[in-house]
C-alpha cells in the first residue's frame, strides 16, 4: 500500500483531536509539533489538496501561519537540539512551499508521488517534438540578433501557449490517475485483496513526457527575456 | 514556549559595522541607541596597540591613527572571513601589516610580530561595545542580535559568530542589515507592502527587496557587494592625491604610513565635506616642508565614485529581476548607510525607482534599532513580528571536471535544506573526500570554497554500493552545517569540516582560552608592578631610617639590612613575582623587629632622659 489516495490528506490531530490540524507538521489549533504520518508530503505540509486548482494566495496565507507555527525565533526555546528541531521543521516547511509556489515543480513533486521514477524513465522526446523545438530556438536565436521585438513577443506567446496547455493536461492527467488509484483502492481494501499496480500508473509516462515538453518550452520562454 | 529565563535575559542589538559600531536595546519606550559616558553612540571599529601591550578601541584608537599608523586596524569587517589573496587590492592602501601564517590563506593582521585573525580584532570592538552597553544599561550583557551586511558569505557569517564567541558573548542571531533597517521602518510606519532596502555603508553593499505582510518581512531577493563602499570612495580621492603629489614632487606617499594615514582622514573629511558643500580643498605640507593644495569639486569627486554606483544601481536590478517584480511594483525604497548621505547616490536611486527614498531614520542607526528589535523578538517580547531573511549565494558542491552542483539556490528562504547522496568509486573504500563551494558560477574555481569535508566510518563494500546521504542545513543565521548517514549500514558517517577561509571550533576555543590566559599574564604582569613599588617603598624608607644618626643600630644589623636591600633591588629588577612577593614579606617581618627594637631603644634613651631629670 502506497496510500496514494492520501497525497493530500491531513489526519486529525493526534494531540487535541482537531478534525483539521492544516499540517502534517504542526497543528494549527493546538500548537503542538507532530509526528509527521508515513504518507506526509510538501501538499500535506501545505494543508494544500492538490486536487484543487492552486490559489497562490491562498497558499502565502498558509505558509505565513505556519511559519509563526514553526519558525526557530519564535520557537525552538533556548537548548541547542530544541533550536535545531525548529531549524529542521522550519526548513521543511520552506522545501515544501517553494516547490508548491513554482508550477513546474509542483507537478513534477505530484507527479513523482504518484510514481517515483517516471520523470527519470520517460526523459526521452519524440525526434519530431525536438525537431520542432530547435526549429523555434532557432528562429528566436536570429530575431534576437536582428533585434526582431514583434518576433520574440510572437514566440514568448506561443510558448506560453505551449505551456498552458500542457500544465492542463497534466493536472488532468494527474486528477484522473489519483481518482482511479482511490476508487481502485476503496474497492481493494474492501475485498480485502490486493491492488493491482500496473493498472494504477497506466498514464504517469504521458505525464512525465508532457512535463519535459514544459520544460523545453519554458526554456525558449525563458531565452525570449533575456 | 516561552522560556522565562530566556524573557528575563537582556539581549542588545549591534551593528557591528566597518566604520562604527553601536548597540541598541528595545525597552519600555520602544528601540533606543545606547550611549557611552560622553554621550556617543558611536564607536569607532578601530584597535590600536601600544607600548607593553596595551590596548585601546573605539575613539580613543581611532584618535591614534596618525601617530600610531602601524599598529591601529581600521576596517577590519573587510578581512573577516577572507583569505590574503582576496583583499590582496586593498593592502597597499592600509598602514598596518596583512599577512597569512603561512599553514592557511586566512588573513592576519600583523602587530609587533604577533599575528591577530580579524575574528580576534572583531571581538575587541565588539568587547568594547558590550562593555559601554553594559554601562548604560547596569547589568552584565551576554546575548545580542549582531548584524551583517545581506551579501556575506557563510565564511564570513561564521567569522562574525566567532569574534562574538571570542568576545563572551551568544550571538542568538546574525540578521543581514538591511532586513534589520526594514524592521525599523517598518515598525515606526506600520507599512505594508514592498520594500527596496538600498545600504551602502562603510565598507559594504547590499540591496534586498523585501515584502511585508501582517508583520511578517519576508525577503524576496538580495544582492550586493561585500567590497563596495565608503572605504572605496575614500579611496578613490586617495589615489588621486597620491597621483598628484607623485606627479608634482616625485614622492611616493604609500611608503611612509604616517603621511597615508593623515591623507586617509584628510580625503574621508573631503567626501563628507563633498555632500553639502560643492568644494574642498586639502593643504598639507609635505617632507622638504613644500607645501601641497588640492582642491576636488563636487562634480569632479561624483565622476571618481559613478562607476562603483553604477554598479549598485546594476545590484538593485538584479534583486528586482529576482525577485521577479519591475521597479513599478515596489511601494518604498529606504536609504540606510553612513554612504547615501552623498548627494549623488540619492539622486541615481531615485531616478531609477522613480520615487523619493525615505532618509527619515538616521542612517547609521537605523541598522542596529532593528537589530534590537529583533533581539526583542528573541527574547520572547515580541511575536507579532516575524522576520523570513534569505541565503544570498547559492550553495553546492564540486563534481565530476570541476563543475558546480548547487543543493541550496541563491534566495531561498532560511532556514533550508537539500539532501544528496553520495557513493563510492572504489572497491572497500571507506571515505569520501567532498568540496563545498558557495556561488553563481558553473564551475567551482570561480566560486568560493567554503571547506572541505570527509565523510567517513561506514563499512568497506564493493564500489557504489555505500548510500552517504549528506544533508546540507542551512540555519535561519543563514549558516551552513553539514550531517552525513551510510544508509545501507545505518552508520552516522563522521565528517570532518576544514573551513578554507575560517577558524575551525577548536581554533576559536584556543583564541577563547588564550584571551583567558593573557587576562591571567595580564594580571600576573600587575602584580608583578605592585610589588616593585611594594619592594621600592620599603628599601626607600629602610635608607632614610638607615641615615638616622640617632638609630641605635648595631654594625652587624647595618650590614644586614644593607645586603637585604641588595637583594630586593637584584629581585626587582627580575620577573621572579613570587620570589620577590616572598623577600618583601621577609624584609617587612625584619624591619619590623627591627624598628620595634629601635622604637624600643628610642623610647628607652627619652625615658631615661626624662628620668634623669626627675628630682631623686
Amino acid at each position: 500500500m502506497t496510500g496514494l489516495d492520501l497525497v493530500g490528506h491531513v489526519p486529525p490531530c493526534p494531540s487535541c483531536g482537531a478534525p483539521s490540524p492544516g499540517s502534517t507538521l504542526v497543528c494549527l489549533v493546538c500548537g503542538s509539533v507532530l509526528d509527521e504520518p508515513a504518507h506526509a508530503n510538501h501538499f500535506t505540509r501545505l494543508g494544500i489538496d492538490p486536487l484543487v486548482p492552486f490559489d497562490a494566495a491562498d497558499a502565502e496565507a498558509r505558509y505565513i501561519r505556519l511559519s509563526r507555527a514553526l519558525h526557530p525565533d519564535h520557537h525552538g526555546g533556548t537548548d541547542a537540539d530544541s533550536q535545531f528541531a525548529a531549524v529542521e521543521l522550519s526548513a521543511k516547511l520552506n522545501e515544501a512551499y517553494t516547490t508548491l509556489l513554482d508550477e513546474q515543480r509542483r507537478h513534477e513533486y505530484l507527479l513523482s508521488l504518484l510514481d517515483p521514477d517516471a520523470l527519470e524513465k520517460h526523459k526521452t522526446l519524440a525526434p519530431d517534438f525536438l525537431m520542432e523545438a530547435m526549429e523555434l530556438s532557432e528562429e528566436l536565436e536570429d530575431a534576437r540578433t536582428r533585434g526582431c521585438r514583434a518576433t520574440i513577443e510572437r514566440i514568448a506567446s506561443l510558448a506560453k501557449d505551449e505551456i498552458d496547455e500542457r500544465m492542463k493536461n497534466v493536472t488532468m492527467a494527474c486528477r484522473h490517475t489519483m481518482e482511479r488509484i482511490a476508487a481502485q483502492q476503496a474497492h481493494g481494501n474492501g475485498a480485502g485483496g490486493v491492488p493491482s499496480r500496473p493498472l494504477t500508473l497506466w498514464n504517469t509516462d504521458k505525464i512525465a513526457t508532457l512535463l519535459h515538453q514544459a520544460r523545453v518550452y519554458r526554456r525558449i520562454l525563458r531565452d525570449t527575456q533575456r | 514556549m516561552t522560556d522565562p529565563d530566556q524573557t528575563s535575559d537582556i539581549v542588545i542589538g549591534i551593528d557591528l559595522g566597518t566604520t562604527n559600531s553601536l548597540a541598541a536595546v528595545v525597552g519600555k519606550e520602544g528601540p533606543r541607541i545606547l550611549h557611552d559616558a560622553d554621550g556617543r553612540a558611536l564607536i569607532p571599529s578601530v584597535v590600536s596597540f601600544l607600548d607593553g601591550g596595551a590596548r585601546v578601541v573605539g575613539s580613543k584608537a581611532r584618535a591614534m591613527s596618525v601617530t600610531n599608523p602601524r599598529r591601529t586596524i581600521h576596517s577590519v569587517k573587510r578581512l573577516m572571513g577572507r583569505g590574503l589573496s582576496d583583499v590582496a587590492a586593498e593592502l597597499p592602501r592600509l598602514a598596518y601589516e596583512v599577512t597569512t601564517d603561512g599553514a592557511t590563506d586566512l588573513a592576519r593582521v600583523s602587530v609587533d610580530g604577533r599575528l591577530y585573525t580579524p575574528q580576534e580584532i572583531s571581538a575587541m570592538v565588539l568587547t568594547e561595545v558590550k562593555q559601554v552597553a553594559e554601562a548604560a544599561l547596569g547589568r552584565t550583557v551576554e546575548k545580542a542580535v549582531i548584524t551583517v551586511p545581506a551579501y556575506f558569505d557563510d565564511a564570513q557569517r561564521q567569522a562574525t559568530r566567532d569574534a562574538a564567541r571570542i568576545a563572551g558573548l551568544t550571538a542568538l542571531r546574525i540578521v543581514n542589515e538591511p532586513t534589520a533597517a526594514a524592521l525599523a521602518y517598518g515598525l515606526d510606519t506600520s507599512r505594508e507592502g514592498t520594500v527596496v532596502v538600498y545600504d551602502l555603508g562603510g565598507g559594504t553593499f547590499d540591496v534586498s527587496v523585501l515584502k511585508i505582510t501582517q508583520g511578517v518581512y519576508k525577503v524576496a531577493s538580495t544582492s550586493g557587494d561585500t567590497h563596495l563602499g565608503g572605504d572605496d570612495f575614500d579611496n578613490a580621492i586617495i589615489d588621486r592625491i597620491l597621483e598628484l603629489v607623485a606627479a608634482k614632487t616625485g614622492y611616493d606617499l604609500k611608503v611612509h604610513p604616517q603621511a597615508l594615514q593623515q591623507i586617509r582622514l584628510s580625503a574621508e573629511s573631503m567626501k563628507v565635506e563633498l555632500s553639502a558643500g560643492e568644494t574642498s580643498t586639502l593643504e598639507i605640507e609635505l617632507d622638504a616642508g613644500e607645501p601641497f593644495r588640492f582642491t576636488l569639486t563636487r562634480a569632479e569627486f561624483e565622476d571618481l565614485i559613478r562607476a562603483r554606483l553604477d554598479e549598485t544601481i546594476a545590484c538593485c536590478k538584479a534583486a528586482l529581476a529576482d525577485a521577479k517584480i519591475s521597479t513599478g511594483d515596489v511601494d518604498e525604497v529606504v536609504l540606510v548607510g553612513g554612504s547615501t548621505r552623498i548627494p549623488l547616490v540619492r539622486r541615481m536611486v531615485e531616478e531609477t525607482f522613480g520615487r523619493t527614498p525615505h532618509t527619515e531614520l538616521d542612517p547609521d542607526r537605523v541598522v542596529a534599532l532593528g537589530a534590537a528589535i529583533q533581539a526583542s523578538v528573541l527574547a520572547g517580547g515580541n511575536r507579532d513580528l516575524l522576520l523570513l531573511d534569505v541565503i544570498p549565494l547559492s550553495l553546492g558542491i564540486e563534481t565530476v571536471g570541476g563543475a558546480f552542483a548547487k543543493l541550496v539556490t541563491r534566495n531561498s528562504t532560511v532556514p533550508c535544506r537539500a539532501k544528496e547522496m553520495f557513493s563510492t568509486s572504489v572497491d572497500d573504500q571507506t571515505a569520501i573526500d567532498i568540496n563545498v563551494f558557495q556561488g553563481e558560477r558553473e564551475l567551482v574555481r570561480d566560486c568560493r570554497k567554503l571547506g572541505a569535508f570527509k565523510l567517513r566510518g561506514f563499512p568497506p563494500m564493493p564500489a557504489g554500493l555505500p548510500r552517504v546521504e549528506v544533508t546540507f542545513l542551512v540555519d535561519a543565521d543563514g549558516v551552513l552545517t553539514v550531517t552525513a548517514k551510510e544508509q545501507r549500514s545505518g552508520a552516522e558517517a563522521s565528517i570532518d569540516v576544514v573551513p578554507s577561509h575560517g577558524l575551525t571550533r577548536d581554533e576559536v576555543k584556543g583564541i577563547i582560552r588564550e584571551s583567558i590566559a593573557k587576562a591571567r599574564e595580564d594580571f600576573a604582569h600587575r602584580e608583578l608592578v605592585e610589588l616593585r613599588n611594594k619592594a621600592h617603598n620599603l628599601v626607600v624608607g629602610t635608607k632614610r631610617v638607615l641615615a638616622m644618626p640617632e638609630m641605635p643600630f648595631t654594625d652587624a644589623q647595618r650590614d644586614d639590612l644593607h645586603s637585604c636591600i641588595a637583594e630586593l633591588e637584584r629581585l626587582s629588577h627580575g620577573d621572579d613575582a613570587k620570589a620577590l612577593s616572598k623577600a618583601c614579606d621577609a624584609f617587612g617581618e625584619k624591619t619590623q623587629a627591627l624598628a620595634d627594637e629601635a622604637i624600643g631603644a628610642a623610647i628607652k634613651a627619652e625615658l631615661n632622659k626624662e628620668l634623669g631629670r626627675l628630682p631623686s
